[in-house]
């Protein structure tokens, strides 16, 4: 029995079931431009990046990869690492956290493209919720930058959805 | 079941712990300045780099780490990836091998920094113990450097006393 009390193997069937849920919400984001990034959140669910970036529940969520889509021709991938779960919590409410490192590497155009550096490493910890039918919805997901280049669209968004840019217009 | 005489269930258990564990000694490592590095390895588990760096047992271990936090502000993170996992003697001994490719990033300074190039990418192996208490513990690690920031080496700072060369001059 581990310390979140279900036996080795619960844990290990649910941790793959997490990361392969988590690493469908990036296929979404990168093959499907997020159209259907909603089923990935919880209706609450909220997403952070650093200061720049703060969107809370499905409508915010969408609203980002709708103003994304608009930029025409972004292609990104989001390569996940190092996970780490705690499972602490689950039976009481069904949620794990994970902290997981997130290396994107993103631009506009046709691939292949010219190899580059990441535009951004990230920290980042999710908490995901099962759901009655076993599925994942993401309840938070928070990136803390360690590397940002210079090209990130993350340095140029939107003031609704930037309370660093919010704070600065007051 | 496997060539192990383990059933694929256990191994897939048994990968995700070591995984999590991999991951969290490297947690240590980046977020707390390896301060509790000591209860990721036996007592006479040995660390070592390439032909620049060899720690045996928890105190050259710490030493090490100590010496790391000496230097002010360092900030890494170690991103895992392509594990590989042999649990050919794990019935007799509870030891796995596993190799892995870690890319390590570093800088010194409060994150987030400029986007750059990994300083080294390692082919890892590491030999880790079951425990009793169903814990692990590292007995041996090793990284060979693949590619190195010949600008910024990881292993400039080390000091000639914590090497294998320096050790063989002796």
């Amino acid at each position: 029995m581990t310390s979140g009390g279900l036996s080795l193997e619960t844990e290990a069937a649910l941790a793959n079931g997490l990361e392969d849920f988590f690493s469908k919400m990036w296929e979404e984001v990168e093959f499907n431009m997020g159209h259907d990034i909603a089923k990935f959140y919880s209706e609450d669910g909220s997403v952070s990046v650093g200061t720049n970036m703060d969107l809370c529940g499905k409508q915010a969520i969408e609203r980002f990869y709708a103003y994304r889509r608009e930029m025409g021709g972004r292609v990104s991938r989001h390569i996940v690492g190092n996970y780490r779960f705690d499972f602490g919590t689950f039976l009481q409410n069904a949620r794990v956290r994970v902290c997981a490192i997130v290396t994107h590497y993103g631009t506009s155009g046709t691939p292949p493209l010219p190899s580059a550096l990441p535009l951004g490493i990230y920290d980042s910890e999710m908490i995901f919720e099962r759901q009655a039918d076993s599925s994942w919805r993401i309840v938070r997901y928070r990136g803390e930058p360690f590397f940002l280049s210079a090209d990130n669209p993350y340095w140029t968004l939107p003031e609704e959805m930037n309370p660093a840019a919010r704070e600065k217009s007051r | 079941m496997t060539q192990s005489r383990l059933s694929l269930e256990t191994e897939s258990a048994l990968a995700y712990s070591v995984k999590d564990f991999l991951a969290k000694m490297w947690e240590d490592v980046e977020f707390n300045m390896g301060r509790d590095i000591t209860r990721f390895y036996k007592e006479d588990g040995v660390f070592s780099s390439g032909t620049n760096l060899l720690c045996r047992g928890w105190e050259e271990i710490e030493t090490f780490y100590e010496h790391r936090r000496g230097l002010g502000g360092r900030v890494s993170r170690h991103i895992l990836g392509n594990f590989r996992f042999d649990f050919g003697t794990f019935a007799e001994d509870s030891r796995v091998k596993v190799r892995a490719i870690v890319t390590h990033y570093g800088a010194t300074g409060k994150p987030p920094f400029q986007s750059a190039l990994p300083m080294g990418i390692y082919d890892a192996e590491v030999v880790v113990e079951r425990q009793p208490d169903s814990s692990w513990r590292i007995v041996r690690h090793h990284g060979d450097p693949v590619f190195i920031d010949f600008n910024d080496s990881p292993f400039a700072r080390i000091p000639e006393t914590m090497s294998h060369a320096a050790r063989a001059k002796v």
